[in-house]
């Protein structure tokens, strides 16, 4: 669509603000983990403790800190085996959602066989049981498998989620057809198209899918909680304790840490979405 | 399976069938292991008692229907989704359509769009404490103006936070979609409308729209996955029993599960899953394109 | 451009996360035992003499020989044992030139040589050290530079004294001369104490420890063995004089360093990164809340000695290795609990102890270190108990009991409640409470009493709490300078106090939610701890109403006002007697201040708060096992051990746990500044209550009927409110309306 100069950068104006609203926290957090307690206490105080007033903020620290930084990346041990546990769970389940869901999402996109309207429509409902209901039914088969206290329960049902399944199918629909054809009268085998011409192409998808996967399996809450007894297993974001306000500056600079894994993995993921949508596009 | 479909490329229809059903076998035996059993078990307790496993038939959902707490939460995931899910449509389309033009600041808002999705759960609810509570900072900004302060967490007005919550986070992914969906329409067909005449809006409704059709999908599906999602700020801001206009269906899982009334939950769950199913059915034949 | 910038910042991802993975170094292995599950440390005692009051300190000398320096009856005396304690001697007792001083510590050399610190005079300003040799010649010692007295002594060395000052002082001094050879804790680190093992000493801070070089005293800042205790705070509480949470020693091997504390004992070797734990506390006395650790020593042939006490009496624990036991006894009895226990810790470590076939594993739900909630505690168990990995026996305090015997989670303790009933007898007023037609599935053990204390006169006028607010206005118009009309810490623990006392009129007699009562609740309350007057710098802790972490989970509703008695800052004081100590309080104050106590008037009833409900759960595979510990829980035993969960619900315990009338139980000591700027200091000696307070007491326990509810849900909900509505923050109306509209969301469900 053509837009004139001017409009162009009146319609900036929104989309600026939005991005500031969005962008906000991040700022909050990483100059709250500069600040030093006194100041996080005069500051929270009246929520943390009851004080009078209201909270108050300044965007620089008045004493900036790395007191907290020190205190929490050279003295808290377990803030190190949990970041390892988040990094060895996230993987692992990412890893596997790749090697079970992209077969799985081609299947279903690519092949007419019979029920595969019904088992897809099962997926999705499967997708949407929140936690609590499943729980103990999850925690009886875990039991059953001796799967219970270890990493691999957690990794294991999760590779199996039928939600990157579900967004990886909506791209792989998208391949046209014609390049199929003409791959198969090549002399392609099933196989073969799969890896050679889907994958490719559907990266974008893929991408996507383990993207967003990436950060629903960094801020896991539940089931670590539930099916990990041993505190040593124990992920990352179950580490913000109840905050108080002693704590508040750790709070601060682990969710900034946490943050960092996140932000990385979205802005690699983004140019190489770009890129799938691009190529997609152009095979047309 | 190379040399086998070499061989019998002729007969399409047979094995391609049979290999589409190896490709999903793994996923589908880990599914129906780690996912569809345990949900064939709640469905069990829905018609059982919690410790003796006694079949009751009804019973449960006959108690659970009539419950008010289920009701009140039921309404209330109802009057959230039917909000929430059509403003961030329609916000996130807005936003792409916006961003199309802009080549440099586009990529650096997209990114900066993100952000919220990466924010560990616990620091949100951290800053959301600290900004909605009574003495929380947006009433610090209200007090400066002049205008009284909110108890923002424990009045109606705790439907808003919710709902603004849930934009705010998801903003940023359904934008991305909406772009990839915008840049698969190709120029070409643009091109011939204007040709054609065709100004600005006309263009938009009767190409752009149609053509966003199946990451209108998508987007929705994801979008009210999201919504439940929600829950855990909620959850970690306000405890077990919030105010009333943001207790959901999860709050009434939650607590039923504390108090070890299975049965209710497992029936609460089942109907749950039912609405899901129709609404589900609904969405995929009104989008019935491909 | 765009490319290489994701790149080289994927490099400095890359290298942080590699650098982190250098950092987790030092954590604790479990219990090495090879790899069948065989070897165990067994615990034993080494008798001690007979009449032992105090014990100083002890040693297994080089000889193999035991010596000891101890107090008894006769007064303080070195002993010697040759046959590991089967028989004592006195060595030499101290001559009568320091008989009648205080003895401020004391230490035994590898060969014998004794040496003291005593206290000059009751100023404790100026010291005497002598040093004694093997039989008993003593030589004066003059420490130089030593500011004060000694209170720590360490004397490993034959020429060599560690000794800890007062304040933080730490230094090595020769015996012959008195000089000073080293000294640690030169960059004056607040000190809580000291310990010394092998080629270290560890100056124990309030949060970390510093190790410095024995010898030449210098600071060692790198050390596993620091990590490793400076990761659990517990190792850093100290709760009485000459007992501390960890003691050390040194091995027998060059670099072999042992520690002991509540969790058991552990070993390092220095060089290595893992510091291994050898005892596990659970399974002996170590994890006994009341035992308290003086000094470890490791003998020759690996056995570990722990000189500890044990509820005042003292004792010398001896762990040794014996191979053909298994780590762990195979029949495991798990008790649950939300939160932490110290009565039930108590009573599982003595059932440990006698069971040996059992191992007892108490967990707790609530740790208070993590983001766990009670809400999230409680349903990973349902999930466990559901799914048959659930506890044994489950203490109920703060889950929803109800709930669980109107589903049968509970198992039917008919019987054992019969049995005890009769060969020790119970206050069935209070341990009944769970009883629902003819059977019984949860029994309180403990329970505690809510009195509101103050002048006789004052009293006879509240009926309810309508009258105490008009009774406390009343008060306030008489006397407008007193700082507090009814005693309170802080608004948390105000509404804590009075809410356990109110709670039953919540409820109607149909079990509905009676919010009328509520709203009185809230605004007599409100209204009373406004008649309070704060300074200005008090405001901050006293206008608090969220639980702070800084409570080290004790029940602060169980502390008697004597000091706001004795200082005049109060009229009336609302407790929860909960032992015979805050028993004994409360009648020396009646008796010196003139002032009574009479049950919490407020609902027309008579409550008594239950605490620590045990049941049994029915999907439990040990039912022998529970039942045996159930009944031991309410046995005479534990029930006489209170470490503060309420008083005993066994008739028996309960004449053992009040004190004897007239005997003393301690003195407390308080010093403020008064109005003048001059320092007042109040002393309260207390004593146990006489025959006729004991009497009252007793025919009060027996007039008791209504338990307090023990709804956990309920009670957050209404206090969460209430704290802000008397905190100023929301009105009344809005508290109220806040109440009702959760608690109708909790009551649908």
């Amino acid at each position: 669509m053509r837009k004139t100069v001017q409009m162009r950068y009146l319609l900036l104006i929104p989309l600026i603000i939005l991005a500031v609203i969005c962008c906000y926290p991040v700022i909050f957090l990483a100059t709250g983990a500069l600040m030093d307690v006194g100041e996080l206490t005069d500051n929270l105080g009246p929520v943390m403790k009851g004080s009078e007033g209201f909270v108050s903020w300044r965007f620089m620290p008045l004493f900036p800190t790395l007191q907290n930084y020190v205190e929490l990346l050279l003295d808290s041990p377990q803030f190190f085996v949990m970041f390892w546990n988040s990094v060895k769970l996230t993987a692992g389940i990412l890893a596997g959602q790749l090697l079970i869901g992209i077969p799985a999402a081609w299947g279903f996109a690519r092949f007419e066989f019979p029920f595969r309207k019904a088992v897809y429509t099962l997926y999705i409902i499967l997708m949407m049981m929140p936690f609590q209901v499943r729980m103990l039914s999850d925690y009886l088969i875990l039991d059953r498998m001796h799967l219970l206290d270890s990493h691999l329960g957690i990794i294991l049902p999760a590779v199996f989620s039928t939600f990157p399944v579900f967004i990886m199918y909506r791209f792989f629909r998208g391949i046209p057809g014609a390049i199929i054809e003409s791959a198969k009268l090549d002399g392609a085998g099933a196989l073969q198209i799969f890896l050679h011409i889907g994958i490719p192409l559907g990266a974008g998808g893929i991408v996507s899918a383990m993207v967003l996967n990436f950060l629903e399996y960094w801020n896991l809450i539940e089931q670590p909680l539930t099916f990990l007894k041993d505190k040593t297993l124990w992920p990352l974001s179950l580490f913000l304790p109840n905050i108080g306000l002693e704590k508040a500056g750790i709070a601060f600079v682990s969710s900034v840490v946490t943050l960092i894994p996140a932000v990385f993995v979205f802005l690699l993921g983004q140019d190489y979405l770009e890129q799938g949508i691009a190529a997609a596009a152009v095979k047309e | 399976m190379k040399g086998i479909s070499a061989k019998r490329s002729r007969g399409s229809g047979q094995c391609r069938k049979w290999e589409g059903f190896l490709f999903i076998l793994p996923s589908l035996a880990g599914v129906l292991v780690f996912i569809f059993i345990p949900f064939l078990d709640v469905i069990r307790r829905s018609f059982t008692e919690v410790m003796s496993g006694k079949f009751v038939g009804l019973k449960n959902f006959r108690t659970v229907f009539s419950n008010t707490a289920f009701r009140q939460a039921a309404y209330n995931t109802f009057r959230f989704t039917g909000i929430c899910i059509p403003m961030l449509i329609f916000c996130s389309l807005a936003a792409a359509v916006l961003l199309q033009g802009q080549k440099k600041m586009g990529s650096i808002l997209k990114s900066m769009y993100l952000m919220p999705m990466a924010i560990p759960v616990a620091s949100v609810v951290l800053l959301w404490k600290l900004l909605f509570h009574v003495k929380g900072m947006l009433n610090g900004i209200l007090s400066l103006a002049g205008m009284r302060a909110v108890d923002w967490m424990n009045s109606e007005y705790a439907f808003g936070v919710l709902v603004f919550s849930y934009i705010w986070k998801n903003l940023g992914y359904d934008v991305i979609l909406w772009l990839a969906g915008l840049a698969g329409i190709s120029g070409d067909i643009y091109e011939a409308a204007r040709v054609d005449g065709a100004g600005e809006w006309r263009c938009f409704i009767s190409i752009t729209l149609p053509n966003l059709l199946p990451s209108l999908y998508t987007i929705a599906v994801l979008s009210f996955l999201n919504s439940f999602k929600v829950f855990r700020e909620a959850y970690l801001v306000a405890g077990d029993y919030p105010h009333s206009s943001i207790y959901m269906m999860q709050h009434l899982f939650n607590n039923w599960f504390r108090e070890l009334s299975l049965d209710k939950m497992a029936a609460g769950a089942v109907v749950n899953a039912v609405v899901i199913l129709m609404l589900v059915l609904l969405l995929q034949r009104v989008w019935e394109k491909e | 451009m765009k490319r290489s910038i994701r790149g080289t910042a994927a490099a400095v991802m890359a290298a942080a996360i590699a650098v982190t993975g250098i950092n987790t170094g030092g954590m604790t292995a479990a219990a090495e035992s090879g790899d069948t599950a065989m070897g165990r440390y067994m615990e034993s005692e080494i008798a001690l003499p007979e009449g032992i009051q105090i014990l100083h300190n002890g040693r297994v000398l080089d000889d193999g020989s035991l010596s000891i320096l101890a107090m008894t009856a006769d007064g303080t005396s070195v002993w010697k044992s040759s046959d590991n304690g089967s028989t004592w001697e006195e060595a030499f007792a101290i001559p009568e030139k320091y008989e009648d001083k205080y003895l401020c510590s004391g230490a035994i050399s590898p060969e014998g040589t004794v040496f003291c610190d005593f206290a000059k005079d009751s100023d404790f300003t100026d010291d005497i050290s002598v040093i004694f040799s093997k039989d008993g010649q003593p030589t004066e010692l003059e420490l130089e530079e030593l500011d004060s007295y000694a209170w720590q002594v360490f004397f490993t060395e034959e020429e060599k004294l560690l000794v800890r000052g007062v304040g933080d002082q730490s230094a090595l001094f020769d015996t012959k001369t008195g000089e000073q050879i080293c000294n640690y804790n030169e960059n004056e680190n607040p000190v809580q104490f000291v310990q010394q093992a092998g080629n270290e000493v560890y100056v124990f801070g309030t949060e970390e420890v510093f190790v410095y070089d024995y010898q030449t005293g210098e600071e060692k800042t790198e050390s596993v063995i620091k990590k490793e205790i400076d990761a659990d705070k517990d190792n850093f509480m100290i709760y009485s004089v000459a007992s501390y949470p960890l003691v050390m020693a040194k091995g027998t091997e060059e670099g072999e360093v042992y520690y002991c504390n509540s969790k058991g004992i552990f070993r390092y070797m220095q060089g290595g990164s893992v510091v291994e734990q050898l005892v596990d506390g659970k399974l002996n006395s170590l994890a006994k809340p009341s035992v308290s650790l003086q000094k470890m020593q490791v003998t020759e042939d690996g056995s570990l000695l722990v000189f500890a006490s044990d509820s005042g009496e003292f004792k010398i624990f001896c762990y040794t290795y014996e191979a053909d036991v298994p780590t762990v006894p195979d029949k495991e009895l798990h008790i649950y609990s939300l939160n932490e226990n110290a009565d039930v810790q108590q009573a599982a470590s003595m059932f440990q102890n006698q069971n040996p076939e059992y191992y007892v594993n108490l967990e707790i739900g609530i740790s208070g270190e993590d983001a766990v909630t009670a809400s999230d505690a409680l349903r990973t168990l349902n999930t466990e108990i559901m799914a048959g990995n659930g506890p044994d026996i489950l203490i109920l305090d703060g889950m929803p009991v109800d709930s669980y015997i109107e589903k049968g989670v509970l198992k039917d303790l008919r019987d054992i409640y019969g049995e005890i009933v009769q060969s020790e007898g119970l206050y069935e007023n209070i341990a009944g409470t769970y009883a629902r037609d003819e059977s019984i599935y949860a029994i309180p053990t403990r329970f505690k009493m809510p009195v509101l204390q103050g002048e006789a006169s004052i009293l006879e006028k509240i009926t309810d709490l309508a009258s105490l607010a008009d009774a406390a206005q009343q008060l306030r118009q008489e006397d407008t300078a007193i700082s507090m009309i009814v005693s309170a810490g802080n608004i948390y623990w105000f509404l804590r106090e009075f809410y356990t006392a109110c709670s039953p009129a919540m409820v109607t007699e149909d079990g509905e939610f009676n919010s009328e009562a509520v709203k009185d609740f809230i605004t007599q309350i409100k209204e009373i701890f406004e008649l309070n007057q704060y300074d200005e710098s008090e405001e901050e802790y006293r206008y608090i109403y969220m639980g702070s972490t800084d409570d080290y989970g004790y029940d602060l509703t169980t502390v008697t006002g004597s000091y706001n008695f004795l200082a005049g800052q109060c009229k009336l004081d609302e407790i929860n007697l909960s032992s015979g100590n805050s028993l004994g309080d409360a009648a020396t104050l009646n008796d010196q201040e003139n002032l009574d106590y009479i049950l919490a008037p407020y609902t027309g009833q008579n409550v008594f708060v239950p605490s620590t409900v045990a049941g049994i759960s029915s999907k439990s595979t040990q039912t022998e096992g529970a039942e045996k510990f159930v009944k031991f829980l309410l046995s005479e035993v534990p029930q006489s051990s209170n470490q503060g969960g309420g008083l005993p619900v066994n008739k028996k315990a309960m004449e053992e746990e009040i004190p004897q009338a007239g005997v003393g139980l301690g003195s407390s000591g308080w010093s403020t500044i008064d109005e003048e700027g001059n320092r007042v200091d109040i002393m309260f000696d207390t004593y146990g209550p006489s025959e006729e307070e004991k009497e009252k007491f007793m025919s009060m326990v027996e007039t008791l009927d209504t338990p307090s509810l023990t709804d956990a849900v309920m009670e957050e909900l209404i206090l969460e409110q209430a704290g802000k509505c008397v905190a100023g923050e929301i009105s009344v109306e809005e508290a109220v309306s806040t109440i009702n509209q959760k608690m109708s969301l909790y009551l649908a469900e």
